[in-house]
């Protein structure tokens, strides 16, 4: 009964554990080089296992339906958290600036200038890939030579984060 | 329901501290700040629980009726979701390139951004400059002379991302 109730008490744990296996396995095995749809199918799936336990308790513990409902909230919340934390260090490999630059200093033998560092980062390159990368994900549309926003959901975040910047640094962007 | 209360009270209690800290002036360090803001509190709040609930019920709150599992399920809540606002504040300190890119496009409207306009627009923001300066205040980066050189905290850092990316079998570009 004890393992029963350790078992629920971790079983956010337990989901992040499966989507952590399961996304590893599925971009060696099935989905090469796909981050992005291999964490997002073992997210769902992690999700999945969090779903049973949660029911697999309900059924044999018989706790009354108020308090199963709480702790499923909890153990929700507690997984999507961990799951987004995840995704952000995956982000830090895919593409996170920080990272690359790090291994451009890494790489060379006696560190590199900030002239040096721009000539091997090229700032067109990466606005350039991030566009193509946000035209394939359906988020923007080049039409008659200009860029436009299609992705109404994209706006309505990227406008709630411009205004948490303002709320908590009191201004829009890094460099205002 | 314990358990979600208490660990909402204290994400709040900590996200209010963490408020008036930045009304108050925005620390350097920010993740560092957080980070020892939210972890002080459940370092307080564990204090309380063991040797002071007694007077946390002469405020109303009952704390002393949390069993062990409870208290364990309490931590792993509050943790996930501090490490979670953590992350996402990331997104608040600094501009990513395709935030920045969504922004100029917003601001541009209905008329949109062709490219030439779209890439001076973006270019004038120093993005580059703006992550290696990031790296040298969070200790990963010196610079020595002209040069910048990664620290032993940047090394082991980059060490951990190759060394996931080769379990993943992942191209080893990025950025």
């Amino acid at each position: 009964m004890l393992l029963q109730e350790y078992v629920h008490i971790f079983n956010p744990v337990i989901g992040l554990v499966i989507n952590v296996s399961l996304q590893i396995l599925i971009m060696r095995l099935v989905l090469p080089n796909e981050v992005v749809r291999s964490f997002l199918i073992s997210f769902v799936l992690g999700f999945l296992t969090v779903l049973s336990i949660e029911l697999y308790v309900y059924f044999t513990k018989a706790i009354p339906a108020g308090d199963f409902l709480s702790v499923f909230i909890t153990n929700t919340l507690t997984y999507v958290a961990l799951g987004y934390c995840y995704s952000s260090f995956l982000g830090f490999g895919e593409s996170s600036i920080r990272t690359r630059i790090l291994r451009e200093l890494h790489d060379s033998e006696r560190g590199l200038s900030e002239k040096e560092l721009a000539e091997r980062y090229n700032t067109k390159n990466m606005f350039e890939n991030r566009i193509k990368r946000l035209i394939d994900n359906r988020q923007l549309i080049l039409q008659n030579g200009k860029f436009y926003i299609k992705s109404s959901f994209l706006a309505t975040i990227a406008k709630a984060i411009v205004m948490l910047k303002l709320f908590l640094l009191g201004k829009r962007s890094e460099f205002d | 329901m314990k358990v979600l209360f208490w660990g909402t009270f204290l994400f709040f209690l900590g996200f209010i501290i963490h408020l008036i800290i930045w009304k108050i002036r925005i620390p350097k360090k920010q993740t560092q700040t957080l980070l020892e803001i939210f972890f002080s509190i459940l370092i307080v709040w564990t204090f309380i629980l063991l040797g002071a609930s007694e007077y946390v019920r002469l405020l109303g709150l009952q704390i002393n009726s949390l069993g062990f599992l409870e208290y364990i399920h309490i931590f792993i809540f509050y943790i996930a979701v501090t490490l979670a606002y953590i992350s996402f504040y990331s997104l608040i300190e600094i501009d990513s390139p395709s935030f920045r890119i969504i922004i100029e496009l917003l601001n541009a409207g209905s008329s949109g951004l062709d490219e030439r306009n779209l890439y001076h627009a973006l270019s004038s923001k120093p993005i580059l400059e703006s992550r290696i300066s990031q790296l040298v205040k969070d200790g990963m980066v010196i610079k020595k002379d002209e040069n910048y050189i990664p620290t032993g905290k940047g090394i082991k850092f980059l060490k951990v991302i190759i060394l996931y990316r080769k379990l993943m079998k992942a191209s080893q570009r990025g950025g």
